[in-house]
């Protein structure tokens, strides 16, 4: 059966959709790929211009839905900028300039969700100015720790934990005196 | 081979005091940044790169702080000292392998620094004691803006920073910090709390970066996204995790040291009698014994024996360090006597039983 996290033994990246079996000198080897590396593997390849892989592989997958048959597509993409052709990102995951991002958009959003599960940036701009970002610390969390310190009668922790209060509360209310 | 004289002192990061050293090691950020146009390194010519390496060495005149510090063309290091700067973690793996028109800049304090044609054109980066990763994380952020002033990102509204890889599109951060964790690994809640980490959309790699291995009860965590997550939240999560996490070492650690107080002392004066007697040791081994100590350490036994001097002692054990001290290099067997002697005399001196 298809393993629900089974991941690709070629790419290690995808989901396995197609699991193959080869019958090598009377062992018997299994193989479990993504729709995209099985498209590459050779019982899979196009040597026969008439069979139609995507009929194929939806045959076989039923879970894999939508999305993997969108992938079995190889598309023969090159980019403009650097001539690195889309197979090549496809082996390597590493994209040959930044012009590749337009040249390959449509492909490259769907691996984009896939290891961030997000496609828009939302961190710095090149214009933004260099604010210092401080975490949202507070007073109280440490002072719980300092309690469990010293309940734990681990004293050289409590002191250094107490240093830090004194650091913070002194930082948010100016000395007066 | 380099002549400039601070280049043995790129190791002093791990001197400097910081918080929670008892489990953090060390705090960094490092940013991916590209130039636009120009192939990323693995595709560029020889002249793209050296291309990419003027228009960096220009910027860096602008900036105090790294023009002030050290710079080396990679092949001009010998590998020895490519080691050593990947032993202190200032370089990667692939950048130690060498490479045309690759290049590496370090401020003289070696709080921040940059690799130059590594995976992408930049790789900036900084690097602090301890548990600091906001202070890493706006080091880091005040580097990138001068940089920036001098060159031109290669950056979409939409993506955000155009990475080689698309696993560092968008901000390009990747925040980590190193930890040491022997209370958790010994008692196996380790297992469930790191598999629990991705939750976290956090991710461990290995004691020298991604592909290495642990060693000791060493632990390398950092942030799995870079896109659609802002540096803030980024490294907010860090914080929050791994403060939990030092909680719940914190907390192993009293219990084994109230209720296994005899089998964890006995294994750490063991561990002692190992470091300050052997005639031979494996860097893996001097590793191991010497995150033993840190019982010691926490407990107040050792009279000036710090955190941070175990940490770097850690670092000192490795290969390159050895050699490097040695002035050339040395056969595995032979450094494992080097290793073993070096302890011995080391430790000697740091460690004065106060019993």
């Amino acid at each position: 059966m298809l393993g629900k996290h089974q991941i690709c033994m070629q790419c290690q990246l995808n989901q396995a959709a197609v699991k193959l079996t080869k019958l090598v000198k009377g062992t018997v080897e299994e193989l479990w790929l993504c729709p995209d590396c099985a498209a590459r593997h050779s019982p899979f390849q196009k040597k026969n211009p008439t069979i139609n892989l995507n009929a194929l592989l939806s045959g076989i997958l039923s879970q894999a839905g939508e999305e993997a048959e969108a992938a079995i597509e190889q598309p023969d993409l090159t980019c403009p900028t650097c001539g690195m052709p889309y197979a090549s990102y496809r082996t390597t995951l590493l994209l040959g300039c930044s012009d590749c991002y337009e040249a390959f958009e449509t492909h490259l959003v769907n691996d984009l969700r896939k290891f961030h599960g997000e496609t828009v940036h939302l961190g710095r701009s090149p214009r933004d100015p260099a604010m210092p970002v401080t975490p949202q610390r507070n007073a109280a969390e440490l002072r719980r720790r300092l309690d469990n310190a010293i309940a734990a009668e681990n004293f050289e922790l409590a002191a250094k934990l107490r240093d830090e209060i004194r650091l913070i509360t002194d930082s948010e209310v100016p000395n007066q005196s | 081979m380099t002549t400039d004289k601070r280049f043995a002192l790129s190791d002093q990061w791990m001197d400097r005091e910081g918080p929670e050293q008892h489990v953090v090691v060390s705090s960094r950020a490092r940013y991916a940044r590209n130039l636009p146009r120009i192939p990323f390194p693995a595709r560029a010519s020889a002249e793209e790169l050296q291309t990419v390496v003027k228009q960096v060495t220009n910027a860096v005149d602008t900036i105090p702080i790294l023009k002030d510090g050290m710079h080396f063309s990679i092949n001009d290091l010998v590998s020895l000292e490519r080691n050593y700067l990947k032993e202190n973690h200032l370089i990667s793996t692939e950048m130690e392998k060498g490479g045309q028109g690759r290049a590496m800049f370090l401020s003289s304090d070696i709080t921040v620094g940059m690799m130059v044609n590594e995976e992408d054109h930049l790789r900036i980066f900084s690097l602090l004691s301890g548990f600091q990763p906001f202070d890493a994380l706006n080091a880091l952020i005040e580097l990138e803006a001068q940089l920036s002033e001098a060159i031109d990102f290669a950056y979409s509204t939409h993506y955000g920073y155009l990475t080689a890889c698309p696993t560092n599109t968008g901000t390009g951060l990747r925040a980590s910090v190193m930890l040491h964790l022997p209370g958790l690994s010994a008692t196996k809640q380790l297992h469930s709390i790191l598999k629990a980490m991705p939750r976290h959309g956090l991710t461990m790699r290995g004691f020298y970066g991604e592909n290495s291995d642990n060693m000791g009860d060493f632990y390398q965590l950092s942030n799995e996204v870079t896109l659609g997550i802002t540096e803030q939240q980024i490294v907010q999560r860090i914080h929050e995790v791994i403060e939990d996490l030092v909680k719940k070492e914190e907390a192993v650690r009293s219990k084994l040291y109230g209720v296994r107080m005899g089998a964890v002392e006995d294994e750490m004066w063991r561990a002692f009698g190992l470091l300050t007697n052997a005639r031979a040791m494996s860097s893996q081994e001097a590793v191991i014994l010497l995150g033993k100590l840190r019982y010691g350490i926490d407990q107040g036994t050792f009279a000036s024996l710090t955190h941070q001097a175990l940490n770097r002692l850690i670092i000192e054990v490795q290969p390159g360090h050895l050699q490097y001290s040695r002035g050339g290099e040395v056969g595995e067997q032979a450094r494992d006597w080097l290793r073993a002697d070096y302890l011995r005399r080391t430790l000697t001196d740091l460690i004065t039983p106060s019993e």
